[in-house]
């Protein structure tokens, strides 16, 4: 059985579904937009792809993992308030032991990525790597959450 | 060789004679009482073990929420890890030894101890949960780790006003990848698992085969149980009439003079009758 545990009001304020796996020599936490935020398949999606450096690593390390998934909010966070200008959302972010990755939804692919290319890349990664999918994001999150 | 029996209080200064009858009789007596209140003690066990594996599921889902720091985590962790063997363990103490305590209390009944096994049969292949259980004992007992991943997931729902509420919700995984092969794991049992196995939901099924179980082997001893207790109460009686009530813990004797007067076996009767502590379902 799923342990449930009771209904809380949201103290996040984010509106997007939380898995977090804490494996014995993993941790990867995981969230996605709810269903009726979701853009439909007419945007495209691009992945920013941050690597952790070396330090980081370390301290994540010592920090036995447990500060990535506010890692990953943060991350979301910052980002997604410099896209509301471009109209792009964030429909999917992860966070590894190795890198943290945001998945952005656009109506203007090529300004978004532009955009992104154009802000100063947080101390705590490494270059970032941009891609632009052909997926929708219902195909995106049904294949990354099956 | 001339033996000697009684029933003592236990600085010995009281005593009731007995035949070498009515010793017998009471040391069948003992061994069916023991029997039955070891499925009894051991079925309790399982249940306890299990409310405290939920519990530890329950604080450990709290502190993630909560945001507990590391210390709180890495306590909370080996803690639920700690319940969960110790259900395994109990489970295993449980199964082994049940055919053995129903034909302690039933040596001569065939039908009655066939009955045990075809009901442990039945749990056994029809439950994977069951089979899984069982062959986590080795893998535990070999490793000492149960709980591979731990899996917190959360929804939110958003409500007409805009406002958000999140359910959260823990599972304890078991992953195959990670249990090894079938020199680790039950190779039968091993082959059948296909994904990660969901701990607490396995749990709770094998939790009902034990019940069940439980649940036949004292029907089948109840009677003899039965029996047993009101030979002892009726002996004990005998020892109040004679001595008073305030011996709390007496003994039957078998005393020998070929070993110079020293005592043969001895064991304990009282803690066997009145015992305000258990159902008054079986015994």
């Amino acid at each position: 059985m799923k342990l449930a545990m009771p209904t809380v009001t949201d103290t996040t304020g984010m509106p997007y579904h939380f898995r977090d796996a804490i494996g014995i020599n993993y941790r990867n936490f995981a969230m996605w937009l709810i269903e009726t935020r979701q853009p439909d398949e007419s945007q495209t999606l691009l992945t920013i792809n941050f690597p952790w450096t070396a330090e980081s690593q370390q301290q994540n390390r010592k920090a036995h993992h447990y500060t990535l998934p506010q890692s990953c909010k943060a991350l979301a966070l910052h980002y997604q308030q410099e896209l509301t200008a471009n109209s792009g959302v964030i429909v999917y972010a992860e966070v590894s032991k190795l890198f943290c990755m945001l998945v952005i939804a656009s109506t203007q692919p090529e300004e978004a990525k532009a955009q992104l290319q154009s802000l100063p890349c947080p101390d705590e990664f490494g270059l970032p790597e941009i891609t632009v999918l052909t997926t929708s994001t219902q195909a995106f999150l049904q294949q990354k959450l099956s | 060789m001339q033996s000697e029996y009684f029933i003592t209080s236990r600085n010995n200064q009281h005593i009731v004679a007995l035949t070498e009858v009515q010793f017998k009789e009471l040391k069948r007596a003992k061994k069916r009482l023991s029997s039955s209140f070891a499925v009894a003690h051991k079925y309790r066990l399982v249940k306890a073990n299990f409310e405290m594996t939920v519990d530890a599921m329950a604080r450990l889902g709290q502190l993630y929420v909560e945001q507990a720091g590391i210390e709180a985590m890495e306590t909370a962790k080996p803690h639920l890890n700690a319940c969960v063997n110790n259900f395994i363990l109990s489970s295993r103490m449980f199964t082994s030894q049940l055919k053995r305590h129903v034909q302690a209390c039933l040596p001569q009944n065939r039908r009655s101890q066939q009955q045990l096994t075809e009901a442990i049969d039945r749990e056994y292949h029809g439950s994977f949960a069951y089979r899984f259980v069982d062959s986590l004992y080795d893998y535990v007992s070999l490793y000492g780790i149960s709980i591979h991943t731990l899996i917190m997931e959360s929804v939110v729902s958003e409500k007409a006003d805009g406002t958000l509420s999140r359910q959260y919700g823990l599972k304890a995984m078991v992953e195959k990848d990670f249990i090894g092969g079938p020199a680790e794991f039950r190779a039968l049992v091993f082959d059948e698992i296909k994904a990660p196995v969901n701990l607490m939901e396995v749990f709770g099924q094998f939790n009902e085969s034990v019940e069940r179980l439980h649940h036949v082997a004292l029907e089948l001893v109840k009677d003899v149980a039965d029996e047993a207790n009101a030979t002892v109460l009726e002996f004990l009686n005998v020892f109040i009439a004679e001595h008073g009530t305030e011996h709390d813990n007496l003994f039957v004797v078998h005393k020998t003079s070929a070993r110079h007067e020293k005592v043969y076996d001895k064991f304990p009767l009282s803690m066997y009758v009145n015992n305000h502590n258990m159902d008054s379902d079986y015994v």
